[in-house]
């Protein structure tokens, strides 16, 4: 496809610079009004300047569509990620196992599954490090050796690394429904980004996106510790119903849940209370094998309430479109983009 | 309006959204190349720089917010930004 590149220019250096400089002080910042009357002065000036400034706003406008997915955890400078299993005999989807509810098959035979895996994984990977992943549009249950049992939903990666002394489990991306069995002795946390999330027999759920991560609990108690340098912010201790976010290791302010809407994706379903747009697309693209994207960034923090069925994105855009003013147009090739709706 | 009813959309207007009346810069597209350069950009990019950035473009915090964060001033935000920004416009500018 033929895109016309509109970042390129026969602009001064200089005057670009100095056009992302009042970019920043008065466009993405709020300045003052002598900044502000400043600035239009600026512009008046000359058209060079207004095309330098047009340009620098082209430019952040094309930034909005950094899509969170394409942040790499590394970029924070915390913590390497766990290569992706390639051996599709790491990869037990539910079906191809025959895989039904784990627990059922009694500790024995789950734990014996689990050894056969490490010792594959062992062998390609990281020595201790087992890792689960899930494709696109895939849930899956995974029963742990001493009981604790881990829900993926789709497009997630985990590394689980059992010791003697400690129970660590490390999220790449995506989610996870954590239902811990309890050792005090042998503490279980998950780090995910610049999180380490603490637990001691509870049941909880960690989702990721970029350096974005979300800790929510649905019963007992979970620590969330941040282990970013840049971050002066207090640890949190979350107990049941509560949630906090956090972006790049800084901990956002502790929310209250819905916990029957905690880890409803186990069930196929997406919940969402007061979720901005781009989450919900974002959720709903590892659902879909094609692409969803949103077109208008002012879109993005659109705030949504509602469940969701994961499997259908089709019929969940279709609703996101009755409650949001959005509309969605699908492309030939199955990609949907959505856009501002009509006007009038 | 149903997504089943397929709408006719003209890509070249989601590209080119500047025919007829004016520039609407949010319809604009990061095309792959340019993705992939500020991928790159970002992974050579200061810590503190593509933090901030990220906090501000991705999550779409104010440079208040960030500066409560990450306990640090909202100059000092602003001018993380403006480098990150300087930077990432550079790295699309070579492609």
């Amino acid at each position: 496809m033929n895109v016309r590149d509109e970042t390129k220019s026969s602009l001064p250096e200089e005057l670009v610079d100095e056009a992302m400089e009042w970019l920043v002080r008065c466009s993405i910042d709020n300045c003052s009004e002598v900044d502000h009357q400043k600035l239009e002065l600026w512009l008046q000036r000359d058209d060079a300047h207004r095309e330098a400034y047009e340009l620098a706003d082209l430019t952040w406008q094309k930034l909005a569509q950094l899509p969170r997915s394409q942040c790499s955890p590394e970029w924070f400078g915390i913590q390497p990620p766990v290569t992706p299993a390639p051996d599709p005999a790491l990869i037990q989807s539910k079906k191809a196992q025959g895989w039904r509810r784990p627990w059922a098959w009694g500790g024995a035979s789950a734990a014996a599954l689990v050894v056969v895996v490490w010792l594959v994984g062992a062998a390609q990977i990281k020595p201790g490090v087992t890792l689960y992943n899930t494709q696109v549009a895939e849930i899956k249950e995974v029963m742990l050796e001493d009981g604790t049992l881990l829900a993926l939903g789709a497009e997630t990666t985990v590394g689980v690394t059992y010791t003697d002394s400690r129970r660590t489990v490390s999220l790449d991306r995506g989610e996870v429904f954590f239902d811990v069995a309890s050792n005090p002795k042998r503490p279980f946390t998950v780090s995910s980004a610049a999180l380490n999330i603490t637990a001691v027999g509870t049941a909880f759920e960690v989702s990721r996106a970029g350096a974005s991560v979300d800790v929510a609990v649905v019963e007992g108690i979970v620590d969330v510790a941040s282990r970013s340098q840049t971050s002066k912010e207090a640890d949190v201790r979350l107990t049941q119903g509560q949630r906090v976010k956090s972006v790049g290791g800084a901990l956002l302010s502790v929310e209250t849940v819905a916990i029957d809407a905690v880890g409803a994706w186990r069930g196929g379903e997406l919940a969402y209370v007061r979720a901005p747009l781009s989450e919900i697309i974002s959720d709903a693209d590892r659902y879909y094998s094609g692409t969803i994207e949103i077109m208008d960034a002012s879109l993005s923090d659109l705030s949504v309430s509602l469940i969701l069925d994961a499997g259908d994105t089709e019929g969940l855009l279709n609703t996101l479109e009755t409650v949001v003013p959005i509309r969605v147009s699908r492309l030939s090739d199955g990609t949907f983009l959505i856009t501002r709706p009509y006007e009038g | 309006m149903s997504v089943r009813e397929r709408h006719a959309i003209n890509v070249a207007d989601v590209f080119y959204s500047d025919s007829g009346n004016g520039r609407d810069p949010e319809g604009v597209l990061l095309a792959n190349k340019e993705l992939s350069a500020v991928i790159n950009a970002l992974e050579s990019m200061p810590e503190k720089r593509r933090v901030v950035f990220l906090m501000s473009r991705v999550e779409g915090l104010s440079l208040l917010d960030i500066s409560k964060r990450l306990g640090i001033s909202r100059p000092a935000v602003s001018k993380r930004l403006l480098l990150a920004l300087k930077e990432l416009r550079k790295a699309t500018q070579r492609m």
